[in-house]
Formats: structure tokens, C-alpha cells, sequence
């Protein structure tokens, strides 16, 4: 079993290698303008760091992300408890969530920062309704498979509401949970960063804007990467939780 | 009935708060506006040109992208499926392809290689080959041990084992790759034509978005929502069931 991740861990790291050797190899034959070496990046990327200037930015879109990714989730397990639950509920949202699962990120991107204004408040509503129909899914089937093997049990107990969520409700959907977060996390980073590119005017995404509108490829990269590197953190951590809970 | 009446109190709630309570055309667009809107897409009327060139230049992007994603996606997934080390060594950059917005990826190659359709549609391809590649490597997982080895002893090689095993085996992953990499697509492909492409339908959102007009916005929404959710309901439910009862038939 060991043997077998540190073989895991050597093809994972080797590909990483493998991929900044080719990006390297593509700086060094390419203009370096246009396609600037990693270390030169990586270069820049630590100046941002050490000298303070990567936090604000980088807080400003964190912050949003997380607001909109707490909205999402209370929003999308209310909508799977409920249409797990009831039948009506499910048939009468079935449309409302296809159409919000099929519509286009960036027309509801133009259309919540034009409608609605340029505000903190605009970007979390947006990522918590983008994110509210994937956790929404997620928990709604994550509680059919539930209904039918315990409520049964619950029922014949006569089990009070408050210890059935406690006691039944929340252990059941912690794992389900967690795979929804981690989904939910990743496309919430992502909205938040796209509405910055597509006219909010800080954070992370107005970055890599500026960036690309000054040609300065090599700063554009260096906020890519840490936007990379935020998520790649958020992943761990949240698979480091799930595997704690599936044990326990 | 029960599935529209929502939708319908939906767009009753929108006239009325657009007419009595946010009475800013240009902003709030009324359902009738965006149904005017709609009208003048369809009768290939437009700021920027006919606007059917600019839907099918969208359409054909995306087409192309998603069809090359799915073959990579697919003939990558066969191979993880198959060796732990492959799917191990093709993670990370699975991963960093799919988490970086399509709009960075039109940065960065607009800087390569200029401004070509290439852009946009291999930015695509590099977001769409994703959950092709996850979806075909966990069906390849599932196959059953039994069959394999049966495949080892009757010397089912290459090619043939490919299109006559593998291919066969995972049917049902593979519509329903289609089908999720298709409607990620067409959320997305937008976001990757609002830069450096003389037309498609980013390019007219971002127009109107800039000269503040929200009702073609919402009416390319609409029409863009509803091929999509029509595709998926005419073309991959029926298909994926088909397939589904096909499985249970053999079974």
C-alpha cells in the first residue's frame, strides 16, 4: 500500500516536472516577451509575495469566493433536503434548474455586474446562485439513496426532528457534503475570478486584466499562478477533511 | 403543468417589477423588450453583422472543440482507466487545464499564436478534454476483471481491442461524457470568444454589455439556454436511455 503512493506521488510529481521542462523548453524558443521563462514568473510571483502586494487582491477575491461559497451551499442543501424530501417541490423546481445548470456564466456575469452594480455584494449573490443548482444535485441524490434505508428505522424508533438532523441528517450528508464543497469551491473561485476579468475592477481577476491589457505576460502568469496555487491549497485541504470523515 | 408553472410566475414576477417598480428599460429589460430582442436575432438582424454568421461561427467552435476534447479525452481516459501510473501522471495537468478559466487560456494563447479561431477553440479543448478524460478513466476502472482476462487469453490486441472491447464496454460512460463535457461547453464557450475574434456571439454580448443594453444580452441567454437544454433533452437523454436498455438487455 505504501509502496503503491509513493508510486502515485513520483508519476504526479514527475508530470509537474515534465511540464514546466516543456514550458521552459517553450520559452527558450519562443519570444521571450511573449512567453516568458518559469523562473522569471515564478520570480515575479515571489516579489508580489514578499513585498505585501499580492495580499490585497488576493484577499478581496477570497473574500467574495468564500461569502459566495457559504451562500451556494446553505442555498443548494436547503434545495436538496427539500427536494429530496418532497416530490411537488422537486417537480415544480425540475425547469427553474435546468435553466439555471444551461445558462451561460458570462451573459449572468454582464448581467449581474450591469444590472446590479459594481459591488462585493453583486459578485457573492452571482457565485452563490452559480454555485446553488451543482451542491443542489449533489445532496438531493446524495439524500435518495438515504430515504429509502433509515427513515424506515427512524419511524419504528418514533426519533425526535432535532436528534433525526443531528443524529442522522448531518453524519449521513457529511460525506456528500464534501465532495459537493470541493466541486462548489472550485467553480466558485472561478466565478469570482471571471466577474473581476469581466469588468469588476479588483482583485486577483482585475490582475491578470491589467496584465494582459499592459502585454505584461510575465505579470499576467505570476497572478495566474497564484490563483492556481489557492485552489490546488483549498483542494488539499478539503480532501484532507473528506478522508478524515470517510474514516471516522 | 407542475414544471412550468414556476418558470411562468417567474417571468410574471420579472413584467411586473420591471413595469411598476425598476422602470429602466435600458437596465431592467422588460419580457417584452427581450422578446423583441429575440425576434430581431432570429430574423438575422444585428449591430455587428447578420447574426446567424455570428451563432454559427459560436456553434462551429464549439462543435470542433468539444468533438477533438471528447477523441483526446476519450483515448486518454482508456489508457488511466487501464495503468494506475498514466492516470497518476495525467492528473496534475488535468487538473491545472481545468481549473484555469478559458478566458486565461485565450490570453495566453492569443500572445502565442495571434488572432486565429485556433484560440478559442483549443482553450476550449483544453477545458472540455477534462471531464471526458475523468468519466472514461473511471468507466475503464469498472470493468469487469473477468472480461479482461478473457480478452488477455483470446489475444485481443491494439486497435481491435480498443473498438471492439474497451469502446463497446463503456457506452454508457461515453454519452454521458458527451453529454456533461456539451453542457459545460456551450456555459462556456462564450467566455472564450469575448477576446481578440472578429465575430461570435461573445463578441456581441460584449458590445452590448459595454454600450449598457441588457436586453440582446438576455435574449442571447435565452436562446443559448435553450439550444442547449434542447440538445441534452432531444439528443443525449434519449440516446443515454437507449444505451441504458440496450446494457440491461445484454445483461
Amino acid at each position: 500500500m505504501v509502496r503503491f503512493d509513493t508510486s502515485a506521488a513520483l508519476a504526479q510529481i514527475a508530470s509537474i516536472v515534465v511540464l514546466l521542462a516543456l514550458w521552459a523548453a517553450a520559452a527558450i524558443i519562443v519570444d521571450m516577451r511573449a512567453l516568458p521563462a518559469p523562473w522569471l514568473v515564478f520570480a515575479t510571483l515571489g516579489e508580489l509575495i514578499v513585498s505585501g502586494q499580492a495580499f490585497a487582491p488576493l484577499g478581496e477575491t477570497l473574500g467574495r469566493t468564500l461569502a459566495g461559497f457559504a451562500l451556494g451551499m446553505v442555498l443548494g442543501t436547503g434545495y436538496g433536503i427539500a427536494a429530496a424530501l418532497s416530490r411537488t417541490f422537486r417537480e415544480l423546481t425540475l425547469w427553474l434548474l435546468q435553466i439555471s445548470i444551461f445558462t451561460p456564466t458570462l451573459i449572468l456575469i454582464f448581467l449581474f455586474l450591469i444590472s446590479l452594480g459594481r459591488t462585493n455584494l453583486t459578485v457573492i449573490v452571482l457565485v452563490g446562485l452559480v454555485v446553488m443548482p451543482v451542491v443542489g444535485t449533489y445532496i438531493r441524490d446524495a439524500m435518495g439513496d438515504f430515504e429509502d434505508e433509515l427513515t424506515e428505522m427512524a419511524d419504528s424508533f418514533k426519533i425526535g426532528l432535532r436528534e433525526r438532523v443531528t443524529g442522522m441528517y448531518l453524519p449521513f450528508l457529511m460525506p456528500p457534503l464534501l465532495a459537493a464543497g470541493r466541486v462548489a469551491f472550485t467553480l466558485a473561485w472561478k466565478v469570482a475570478f471571471l466577474s473581476e476579468i469581466f469588468g469588476f475592477p479588483n482583485g486577483i481577476g482585475w490582475q491578470v486584466k491589467t496584465g494582459y491589457d499592459i502585454y505584461n505576460i510575465q505579470l499576467l502568469l505570476a497572478w495566474l499562478m497564484l490563483f492556481i496555487f489557492v485552489l490546488l491549497i483549498a483542494e488539499q485541504l478539503m480532501r484532507l477533511a473528506q478522508r478524515r470523515f470517510v474514516k471516522w | 403543468m407542475l414544471n412550468a408553472a414556476p418558470v411562468v410566475v417567474g417571468i410574471g414576477l420579472w413584467w411586473t417589477i420591471t413595469t411598476f417598480v425598476l422602470v429602466q428599460p435600458r437596465l431592467f429589460p422588460p419580457p417584452q423588450d427581450v422578446l423583441a430582442e429575440l425576434l430581431r436575432i432570429l430574423s438575422n438582424d444585428g449591430p455587428l453583422g447578420p447574426t446567424y454568421a455570428h451563432a454559427g461561427a459560436t456553434l462551429l467552435r464549439l462543435l470542433t472543440a468539444w468533438s477533438i476534447a471528447f477523441v483526446i479525452g476519450t483515448l486518454l481516459g482508456v489508457l488511466a482507466g487501464r495503468r494506475r501510473l498514466v492516470f497518476d501522471f495525467m492528473a496534475n495537468p488535468v487538473w491545472i487545464a481545468m481549473s484555469v478559466p478559458s478566458v486565461v487560456w485565450v490570453f495566453i494563447l492569443l500572445v502565442l499564436f495571434g488572432i486565429e479561431n485556433i484560440v478559442p477553440v483549443s482553450a476550449l479543448v483544453l477545458l472540455l478534454t477534462a471531464p471526458v478524460f475523468l468519466g472514461t478513466a473511471e468507466g475503464v476502472r469498472a470493468i469487469s476483471k473477468d472480461l479482461l482476462e478473457m480478452c488477455d487469453s483470446y489475444h485481443v490486441r491494439g486497435w481491435q481491442r480498443l473498438t471492439g472491447f474497451y469502446l463497446p464496454s463503456i457506452a454508457s460512460y461515453m454519452v454521458a461524457n458527451a453529454r456533461v463535457s456539451f453542457a459545460y461547453g456551450i456555459r462556456i464557450v462564450l467566455i472564450a470568444e469575448v477576446i481578440g475574434l472578429p465575430n461570435g456571439v461573445g463578441i456581441l454580448v460584449a458590445y452590448w454589455s459595454d454600450t449598457l443594453f441588457m436586453a440582446p444580452i438576455v435574449a442571447w441567454g435565452i436562446l443559448l439556454t435553450a439550444v442547449g437544454m434542447a440538445v441534452d433533452l432531444l439528443v443525449f437523454g434519449p440516446l443515454q436511455r437507449r444505451i441504458r436498455q440496450e446494457s440491461e438487455l445484454s445483461r
